[in-house]
């Protein structure tokens, strides 16, 4: 109501509950040793390039869904998703602002994931899984070694994790050198799959800052 | 007999040993009582009861979640380091006693939001407006609408969000539900927090700040309680690694630090007053027992406080910050009573001045007596508190101070008489004409005051709190929040949830865009709103509608490679829609949010609508409020004209009562017309120059100084009153020098105030300091020359000039 009185931050403090109480749902939490391992191995990783091909084997549809594309990656909070094929998008995140590009209508959006949580859940998890940040998963996964070369990990949501209702689990295959990601299987509940694998991987090399403006 | 045992009882009573044991005594006992007595520095006590406003105020404490605490970690050097902020919140929160604090439950599992949004899906037709049920209808199941949806299902599962999705693609081929999600959580989040899941905390985008909100058991109005919670969660703060720090933001932070201010003032200025006057009676007397009359208001004040307090159920903080004003009313009496001890002939001097000096006191009573009846808490206590300092003050000066001051040994002539009145005709003329033109620029100074209704201006809560609340509002956002509440009650939920869908409507019906309302009302419907959505659902939804939709939707999913049971899960659901009963669905991740906008107390519960303090959407709400007796409109500019109006009513009220009181004493105790006349030219003088005074300053008007000026009234007329007396009565320069003296007491207990912090204070001490200023100068200057001008308005008692000659 007024200055002093200052129910503005009382206020505010009542409306974060009702916040809390939505983000909390989208939140991840924290990790085990072996994630602490991959961390460390990608530590040095400060760019990364790559090509993708991602198939999704959907009951949904009478054929998998095919799709090419590029992915940049530059930790912590920097990532770019360029689709080719089918159809052509893209996606780069920049901090807290989100900008997509649209390849059919050919019109850029911004978005900011301030008061977007849906969103910035979503980025968070692009930025774990594809920033190697994976310490932000482990208090939701249980992680399992499935092979120790070339390594692979196996997340299985636990039963308290929000997305434990629709996956069943993520397997993560690293390089031989252990510095990216090779490729990510997603299987959801529904018996649906998506599969990512990266291709003519590049370390270290520099990105254009430009890119990230679409 | 009797007549024998009761002078022997007055004179055991004057002996020094009797009145040291009987002070004591008193002072003692009224000091235990104390720590038994309740203080606090709320500013709601300057709020007239009797009234909506108060009512209001309470409403607002309790809706504006006073049992939360935002506690905001960062790295002292501002690096984004989000792992060492997550470990840092795990420490600090296993450190929690919930005695003082907890982490806020959430109130569901964060596993069950997919459930809760399934629940919700069932329950579509609940949250469709007319204007949304027209938009499925006719844009949504085209045959155009179902591709466009169909084919950004598509697209939207082979980009990346797609690998996360929560919901099961099939059931909601259309996106009515993804839409009705949308809405809802649009409406969540149309706050502009900027708060973002990350490591299972809320943290910044830029991931330098984490946010935990803790919820308290300790009430904001418990001082003692507010200062244990904010004790143990500055433990907490100093268990964290060096590099991370925590910073709060509280409503118990308020509370601390108004009393903490107000304690440092009440301690600083009874050092100063004591300090000044302590000097002044030295400098005037030369003599250590002047410094009796230090003492009086002082010990005064003990069983003052004690009787005051036992009056109300919590005594204010800031009614205890008049102690020095008080003190320099109050100490006049033992100045005077000194000063007829200390002369050649105490008794009859002492006998002479208790006349004078006690309808003096009177004078004064009469403004604190009147302040005793006023609908404001804060002015009955301070009329209370110094209407006892000033009585036990007036019996100690008479009772207790003239056995322990020494008469002058030497054989001192009294004082002769000061002329009766100042100087020649011409003289007497231009200090009239001087005062007249004073008198006018003071008034034309006081035309520029305005009132100030703002009662949290008052609110004498730290900068470095303030500050710390915007620096927090930087972080997590929420913008400056000047919104007007609304606010319907109802005996029970269902009827408030009712009215508050009614407000909504009818906000919007008079223009007010839905994105400016933050409002329950679209996330938790009333159930008469659900029946009637629920109805209009099932008319729109014939059953050759739902055929014509199924035969578009495989048309078209053909076309884009769907499989035949894609959407078999969607059609079980619409399905449900016609079925399932209009009832409201409990959706646990809207539950901490029903609680912030429903509150029940008492039997009466309330629900509440933020909208922008702007005079037109209040002038929107007020004419609804015309339709909905329920609905009350809690607007800045509304409570502050309010309070404006009823302020100034009270100050109108307690005005006429003090001065109906005074001029009632002054009168009988004078009983001469130009007596009385003169006696009033100071107290005019003094209220002109002490508004004048606070418009130099740059002060405005305001709930706690508006007092002040009923107070120098009531302290200027004293000054008219003694001079007119005198100058009656032949003055002696020892009279002459106790009033001004006592002026300057009064002037000096007030000026003391200038060196405190508390906004409450300041402006008191400017019109106290320029009002006693000014009617002691006009009582010193323009009385004698108003005597002199007009012999018959005050002719000199034969006997006394000739006693005074003599």
């Amino acid at each position: 109501m007024a200055r002093r009185m200052s129910p503005r931050p009382f206020r505010a403090a009542g409306l974060m509950c009702g916040l809390l109480a939505v983000q909390i749902a989208v939140a991840v939490e924290p990790a085990a040793d072996l994630l602490g391992q991959m961390e460390k191995a990608m530590a040095d990783v400060r760019t990364v390039k790559t090509d993708f091909v991602q198939e999704k084997k959907m009951a949904l549809f009478n054929h998998p869904l095919v799709t090419r594309g590029s992915i940049w990656v530059e930790p912590p909070n920097r990532l770019l998703w360029r689709v080719e094929s089918p159809m052509r998008y893209a996606l780069a995140l920049d901090g807290s602002r989100i900008r997509q590009w649209d390849g059919e209508t050919g019109k850029t959006t911004s978005l900011s994931m301030d008061g977007n949580p849906v969103f910035a859940a979503v980025t968070e998890q692009l930025n774990a899984w594809f920033g190697g940040r994976y310490g932000l998963l482990a208090r939701d996964y249980d992680v399992e070694r499935q092979a120790a070369a070339p390594a692979t990990f196996t997340f299985v949501p636990k039963p308290t994790a929000p997305s434990a209702k629709m996956l069943e689990s993520v397997t993560v295959v690293f390089r031989e050198d252990a510095r990216y990601i090779a490729s990510i299987r997603i299987a959801d509940r529904s018996g649906d799959v998506t599969t990512l694998t990266f291709a003519d991987t590049e370390i270290n090399v520099p990105l254009d800052p430009k890119a990230w403006e679409l | 007999m009797a007549g024998l045992f009761w002078d022997k009882r007055r004179q055991d009573l004057r002996r020094r040993s009797a009145i040291l044991g009987l002070v004591a005594a008193i002072t003692l006992a009224s000091a235990a009582a104390l720590p038994f007595r309740t203080f606090d520095g709320r500013i709601d006590v300057m709020l007239p009861d009797r009234s909506d406003l108060r009512e209001v105020f309470g409403l607002l404490r309790d809706i504006q979640v006073a049992d939360k605490v935002l506690v905001t970690l960062a790295m002292r050097d501002g690096s984004a380091a989000p792992e060492a902020l997550t470990a840092a919140a795990e420490t600090y929160v296993a450190g929690l006693d919930p005695a003082w604090a907890a982490p806020l439950a959430p109130g569901f599992a964060a596993a069950d939001v997919a459930d809760d949004f399934a629940k919700l899906a069932r329950r579509l037709p609940d949250y469709l407006s007319t204007a949304d049920l027209r938009a499925l209808r006719d844009g949504a199941s085209s045959a155009a609408g179902v591709r466009a949806a169909l084919q950004a299902l598509k697209s939207r599962l082979q980009r990346p969000e797609g690998m996360w999705s929560a919901v099961a693609p099939g059931s909601d081929p259309l996106d009515w539900n993804g839409r009705l999600a949308a809405s809802l959580l649009h409406a969540v989040f149309s706050f502009g927090y900027r708060a973002v899941p990350v490591g299972g905390h809320l943290m910044d985008p830029e991931r330098r700040h984490l946010l935990l909100v803790l919820q308290t058991p300790v009430p904001m109005t418990d001082v003692a309680g507010g200062r244990g919670l904010l004790a143990h969660l500055a433990a907490r703060a100093a268990e964290l690694p060096t590099p991370v720090e925590a910073r709060l933001v509280c409503g118990h932070l308020h509370t601390a630090g108004n009393e903490a201010i107000i304690r440092r003032d009440i301690r600083r200025t009874a050092l100063a007053v004591s300090a000044v006057f302590l000097a002044l009676f030295w400098g005037a007397y030369r003599d250590p027992r002047a410094l009796g009359i230090l003492l009086i208001p002082m010990l005064a004040s003990v069983p003052a406080l004690a009787a005051a307090a036992a009056l109300f159920p919590s005594f204010s903080f800031i009614v205890l910050g008049f102690g020095s004003v008080i003190a320099g009313i109050a100490v006049d009496y033992g100045i005077h009573t000194y000063v007829a001890a200390r002369s050649a002939n105490p008794e009859r001097n002492l006998a002479g001045i208790r006349r004078p000096v006690a309808l003096s006191a009177l004078t004064t009573l009469c403004v604190f007596v009147a302040f005793c009846f006023s609908c404001i808490p804060a002015y009955r206590q301070l009329g209370a508190f110094a209407s006892f300092a000033i009585a036990i003050s007036l019996v100690y000066a008479f009772w207790a101070l003239p056995p322990f001051v020494r008469r002058r040994e030497s054989a001192v002539p009294e004082s002769p008489p000061i002329a009766p009145a100042a100087g020649s005709r011409a003289h007497a003329a231009g200090i009239a004409i001087g005062a007249v033109l004073a008198l006018a620029v003071g008034i034309g100074l006081l035309a520029r005051l305005a009132l100030d209704p703002d009662v949290s201006k008052l609110d004498g809560t730290p900068q470095a709190v303030l500050d710390e609340e915007t620096r927090a509002m930087a972080v997590w956002g929420g913008g400056p929040s000047r919104a007007a509440i609304l606010v319907v009650e109802a005996p029970d939920e269902n009827e408030a949830l009712r009215l508050n869908d009614r407000l909504y409507a009818g906000l919007q019906d008079a223009g007010l865009p839905a994105a400016e309302i933050s409002s329950l009302a679209p996330l938790w419907p009333s159930a008469e709103t659900r029946r009637a959505r629920r109805a209009a659902w099932n008319e729109t939804w014939t059953d050759a509608r739902i055929a014509e939709l199924r035969r578009t939707v495989v048309q078209e999913a053909a076309a884009l490679d769907y499989s035949e049971q894609a959407f078999a899960a969607f059609w079980e659901q619409f399905a449900e829609w016609r079925d399932v009963a209009a009832e409201p669905e409990s959706a646990g991740f809207l539950e901490p949010l029903r609680r912030q906008f429903v509150h029940g107390r008492d039997g009466v519960v309330r629900a509440t609508t933020f909208i922008p303090d702007e005079p037109a959407w209040i002038d929107a709400a007020l004419r609804l409020r015309q339709e909905m007796p329920e609905l009350r409109v809690i607007s800045r500019r509304a409570f502050s004209a309010d309070l404006s109006a009823q302020v100034v009513g009270e100050m109108r009220r307690t005005t006429i009562w003090a001065g109906i009181f005074i001029l009632l004493v002054t009168g009988l105790a004078l009983r001469r017309a130009g007596m009385l006349a003169l006696a009033v030219l100071p107290a005019v003088a003094g209220m002109v120059w002490g508004g004048a005074g606070m418009a130099l300053w740059g002060l405005s008007l305001n709930v706690s100084n508006l007092i002040a000026g009923i107070l120098v009234f009531g302290l200027c007329i004293d000054y008219g009153i003694c001079m007119a007396y005198a100058q009656r009565r032949g003055m002696r320069r020892d009279t002459f020098r106790a009033v001004t003296l006592s002026a300057l007491t009064t002037a000096l207990g007030a000026a003391v105030l200038l060196i405190a912090d508390h906004p409450a204070f300041l402006s008191i001490g400017v019109t106290l300091v320029f009002g006693v200023g000014a009617g002691y100068l006009c009582a010193w200057l323009v009385l004698p020359a108003m005597l002199t001008l007009f012999p018959r308005l005050n002719p000199p008692d034969a006997d006394a000039a000739k006693e005074g000659g003599a």
